[in-house]
């Protein structure tokens, strides 16, 4: 009996084979060529990335291309910031139920084999920080089972530490001190910041502010009241008259001429990104908040519920659940739209990336590493963006077993 | 119009007036959707309201909890008028049960959810206290069983009781049915009816847009027939199925019937 | 030389009226304790990020000197990497002090963009880079050729000017960038590959086989360009000479960085350097020596600056040779040659007014 299973997932396998790819000629050759030719080409990128490929300039510039200029002596801080996050991460993630919250598990499981693994590199590879690295594991998980073992005494601290985890991140960031001293506390100004640091803080400020603020404007736009409407539907369709290359040039170029002082470039670039991705975000919700029948608000307005609470209980889950396939791909356009910040001079990871393969070092590897850069920043964008959308296709399906 | 006969739906005198509406007009644009309305309802009273479609009879009771806006006349409930002030809309809107023809459950949240969201939103009760009348409501609908299911998961007749126990469980002092049943396969209508009726019974005061006449005949007190606007003849159930004066009403009964 | 966008010029009437408004750069520089330089960080040996953090190259040191002499002390400076686009605007809005980002001096960024040119630290020209094997030495050998370059620069508008006076077809591949020009030269996809020479010697160690290539040199054009024209003495094609730049309404600022640069000239001229400089301080009989660094304190003075300002310049980043072979001489994968860039005693351009 045992020995008859496997024979049968074969003959299993043969039959998929045979149905699905050699059902008749025309189904052969096209899938005999395909195989080939995706063969081909994994033999070609392997061979590249294992043979051809000179790593070396990459894994020198490893804390260029993570942190950029962030004094060396204060990697601790923005290690300080993973950590936090981590830690409230893994609380929420320990917290959460059932269903949406199962989403949150996974993507905090799948963070946290990414952890592990860069933990064990950094274990061998970059003694200043692989200390760290363990106390993110170690809090991260610790996190978890607080979260998971006590959720009713944490449940409200950690809101109130997710409110307060932008601020924190800031100032742990910047610091206090003055710059020139030689304090752990020392102020590091944004300058400074840069790779994947800066595309991180870039988009995830992004999304975090773009979110209400889009949302307020698609709702804006729906007022009753014709200078709200007004102010709001002039504000999304001029902003999305034009691209955010124009948007970031403007805010960086002209917006320090208008009002005659010149605050940091990141926070430039960073308005710019912000009022961009709401603009466009408020349409998407736009689309949600028409796609809600009007019996909705009916019931809710009979039942005797605030205007504003209608809005926010009833209209405003639905709508936003319509249009969540949406709002993740903008989040995802978002993530990998930070990189356009290097034209106006941030050094973000892809600026980083380009000033790698422009080191003289870097010259002297033959071909370049432009190509060895540029894979590093595709498989990092790639690996955030892919888990991104997974997350999405989960939340779909959830929500959609609610609505069924 | 001067030269017609006002139909006036005035409840029994003696009664306690729930409704009170008073030369009603609404318009669409144009469109004169409610003409010269005059009709009240008493304390326990069950009032239908037939017409064919198109009559106002929905904008008429759409107009008691101001879902619509009204542009002429006085409408009272409970003995408070509805007017712009937003504190008189709430209150009465919080006094008056609605149910709708597409139920207009609200999808994402569950059959509970559905019902103690009001009650603790609007009346600031307990959690603990909302969920036991809640509960109370769904059993006396026959559907308890299904609390912590989402509407999406229940037929329509179980989402019709899931809404009429949701408009229950508020407490209201009226409630106000708009073509409850017209939305649903014939072979639930029946359990959405028996609900109604026992509600009836208790001594409900309801005010029901149908064409379930056989729910009219059992627990109707009084019927309005209504047409392009206008209440065009009122009376008991009996007067309807028997003698009706106006040529409009028989030729309205004779398609339904 | 550089992408140039409509962003830029709509903003030239907005630049025009800034202009004026910010007041002694000098003071404001001292008061902050730092100089704040607009340079590149993606030309190699200009200007580069080394993997420290650090910003190293020839146009970085010249910032290094103007610290060294303004505020005595080479690494007060905050280095701002600037994108082409927006290196002219960073300057006119106040965001830096000085621009010293590989930007060509023309007659319209001189005049319209209200911007002063210190003398041009790096006299660069278009090269072309080929295979040895090719047997091409001219231009006129180009005929019917592929020919790379990089998109939405002079480099590809001078190439399409001087192939039309010379009456030579070619067949332009662009692309966006610099590595994308040299990856698709070195795949054979065209002949040539253009671009300021200092970026072909630059470029020339990534290719697969860099001795098997050639930088077009002192290549006579055959046919003259005609009675008009000028003689032709190379298969260089434009004038690129690259400087600092200030802005426009402080004048002791422009001198102040226009002085600094002469300073480094000079100090090679009289064979002054960061070994030797203060010893020369001390000892040196010289009156045009004494004067540079300020042990005769009046001349530098003058320009608001301590007396001893290039003498800390000169100690703390070098002269001109110096900073020259540190970055492109040659122990240095570049090795560019001296060329236009050598002193005027040696038949280059260097050449500074006496001080």
């Amino acid at each position: 009996m045992a020995a008859k299973r496997p024979l049968q997932s074969r003959v299993g396998a043969a039959d998929w084979l045979r149905t699905n790819l050699f059902s008749n000629w025309w189904n052969t050759i096209v899938s005999l060529l395909s195989i080939a030719l995706s063969l081909w080409l994994l033999f070609v990128f392997a061979k590249f990335l294992f043979i051809d490929a000179n790593w070396d300039r990459v894994w020198a510039n490893l804390r260029l291309l993570t942190v950029f200029r962030y004094p060396a002596d204060l990697l601790w801080r923005p290690m300080l910031v993973i950590v936090f996050l981590m830690t409230l991460f893994g609380a929420s993630a320990g917290l959460s139920g059932e269903g949406t919250g199962a989403i949150l598990r996974n993507t905090f499981r799948w963070l946290m084999g990414l952890i592990g693994l860069i933990a064990l590199i950094s274990l061998f590879a970059f003694p200043a920080v692989r200390i760290w690295w363990l106390l993110v594991i170690v809090f991260a998980l610790g996190g978890y089972r607080l979260g998971r073992h006590f959720p009713a005494p944490v449940s409200r601290p950690l809101a109130w530490l997710w409110g307060a985890s932008w601020i924190v991140t800031l100032l742990i960031l910047y610091g206090v001190g003055p710059e020139e001293s030689s304090s752990p506390f020392r102020l590091v100004p944004a300058t400074l910041w840069g790779g994947i640091l800066l595309t991180f803080f870039l988009s995830i400020t992004g999304i975090v502010v773009s979110f209400p603020l889009g949302i307020a404007l698609a709702l804006g736009r729906q007022s009753r009241l014709p200078i709200i409407k007004g102010i709001c539907t002039s504000f999304i369709e001029i902003v999305r008259g034009a691209p955010l290359i124009s948007w970031l040039f403007i805010a960086s170029l002209v917006l320090p001429l208008i009002i005659g002082a010149n605050p940091p470039a990141i926070w430039r670039a960073q308005v710019a990104i912000i009022l961009f991705a709401a603009a466009y975000l408020a349409e998407n919700v736009r689309g949600g908040l028409q796609s809600v029948p009007r019996g909705q608000t009916e019931a809710s307005r009979a039942l005797g519920m605030s205007g504003w609470d209608t809005t926010r209980l009833i209209v405003l889950p639905q709508a936003l659940r319509a249009v969540i396939p949406a709002i993740v791909g903008l989040f995802i356009g978002l993530f990998k739209d930070t990189s356009l910040v290097t034209i106006v001079g941030l050094s973000d990871l892809f600026a980083v990336g380009i000033t790698v393969t422009n080191q003289p070092e870097s010259l002297l590897v033959t071909g370049g590493v432009t190509r060895e850069a540029f894979i590093f920043m595709a498989l990092f964008f790639w690996f955030f963006s892919y888990r991104m959308s997974v997350a999405s296709r989960q939340l779909e399906r959830q929500l959609g077993l609610g609505e069924r | 119009m001067a030269d017609q006969t006002l139909v006036r739906a005035d409840a029994p005198a003696g009664g306690e007036r729930v409704i009170e509406i008073e030369n009603l007009n609404k318009w669409f644009g144009d469109f004169h959707a409610l003409q010269d309305i005059n009709m009240s309802v008493n304390r326990g009273e069950v009032v239908v309201v037939i017409g064919p479609s198109g009559s106002g009879k929905s904008t008429l009771i759409r107009c008691i909890n101001r879902l619509e806006e009204h542009q002429q006349g006085r409408i009272f409930v409970d003995g408070t008028e509805l007017t712009d002030d937003v504190r008189n809309i709430d209150l009465i809107r919080r006094e008056t049960g609605m149910v709708f023809q597409q139920f207009n459950l609200f999808p994402h949240l569950s059959v509970m959810a559905n019902i103690t969201l009001a009650p603790v939103r609007v009346r600031r009760w307990k959690r603990s206290e909302a969920e036991e009348r809640a509960m109370f409501y769904l059993e006396k609908v026959g559907i308890p069983e299904q609390a912590q299911k989402y509407p999406g998961q229940l037929s329509g007749g179980q989402q019709q009781r899931v809404a009429i126990a949701r408009a229950l469980t508020m407490g209201p002092k009226v409630m106000l049915f708009d073509e409850p049943t017209s939305a649903l396969d014939p072979e639930v209508i029946g359990e959405v009816l028996e609900v109604m009726v026992n509600l009836a019974k208790e001594g409900m005061t309801m005010c029901v847009v149908t064409h379930e006449m056989g729910f009219a005949r059992e627990v109707g007190h009084r019927v309005i027939f209504m047409d392009a606007g206008q209440i065009v003849e009122v009376g008991s159930p009996e007067h309807f199925f028997t003698s009706p004066t106006e040529e409009r009403t028989r030729s309205f009964l004779s398609k339904i019937l | 030389m550089s992408v140039r966008k409509l962003p830029l010029f709509v903003m030239l009437a907005l630049l025009i009226l800034a202009g004026t408004v910010f007041g002694q750069t000098l003071d404001t520089v001292r008061s902050r304790g730092t100089l704040i330089c607009g340079v590149n960080q993606n030309l190699p040996g200009f200007g580069s990020i080394d993997e420290d953090g650090d910003f190293v190259g020839f146009d970085i040191d010249f910032c290094h000197a103007i610290a060294a002499a303004v505020l005595g002390d080479a690494e007060a400076v905050e280095f701002r990497p600037l994108s082409a686009t927006e290196r002219f605007t960073a300057l006119q809005s106040g965001e830096i002090d000085v621009l010293i980002r590989n930007s060509t001096w023309t007659s319209t960024r001189d005049v319209s963009l209200g911007l002063n040119w210190a003398p041009t630290t790096f006299y660069d020209g278009q090269g072309f880079i080929v295979r040895k094997n090719s047997g091409i030495e001219t231009l006129e050998d180009l005929d019917g050729f592929n020919i790379c370059v990089q998109t939405g620069t002079t480099t590809e508008r001078n190439l399409a000017d001087t192939m039309a006076t010379l009456d030579i077809d070619y067949t332009p591949l662009v692309f966006q960038d610099t590595n994308q020009s040299i990856a698709a030269y070195d795949d054979g996809a065209c002949e040539a590959f253009t671009t300021d020479k200092s970026g072909l010697v630059s470029r020339q160690t990534t290719l697969r086989d860099p001795g098997e290539h050639t930088i077009l040199d002192a290549t006579i054009s055959k046919k003259p360009l005609g009675p008009a024209g000028p003689p032709t003495l190379d298969a260089t094609t434009s004038k690129e000479p690259l400087g600092p730049a200030a802005r426009h309404g402080d004048d002791q600022w422009y001198d102040i960085v226009k002085w600094t640069v002469l300073a480094t000239f000079l100090a090679e001229e009289f064979g002054v350097d960061s070994m030797n400089a203060s010893s020369l301080f001390e000892s040196s009989e010289s009156p045009q020596v004494r004067r540079l660094l300020g042990a005769d304190p009046d001349r530098v003075s003058a320009l608001g600056l301590d007396p001893d300002a290039f003498l800390n310049a000169i100690t703390q980043v070098g002269n001109y040779a110096e900073i020259y072979d540190r970055h492109l001489g040659p122990d240095t994968i570049f090795d560019v040659p001296r060329g236009l860039n050598s002193l005027y005693l040696d038949g280059g351009l260097l050449y500074s007014p006496p001080m």
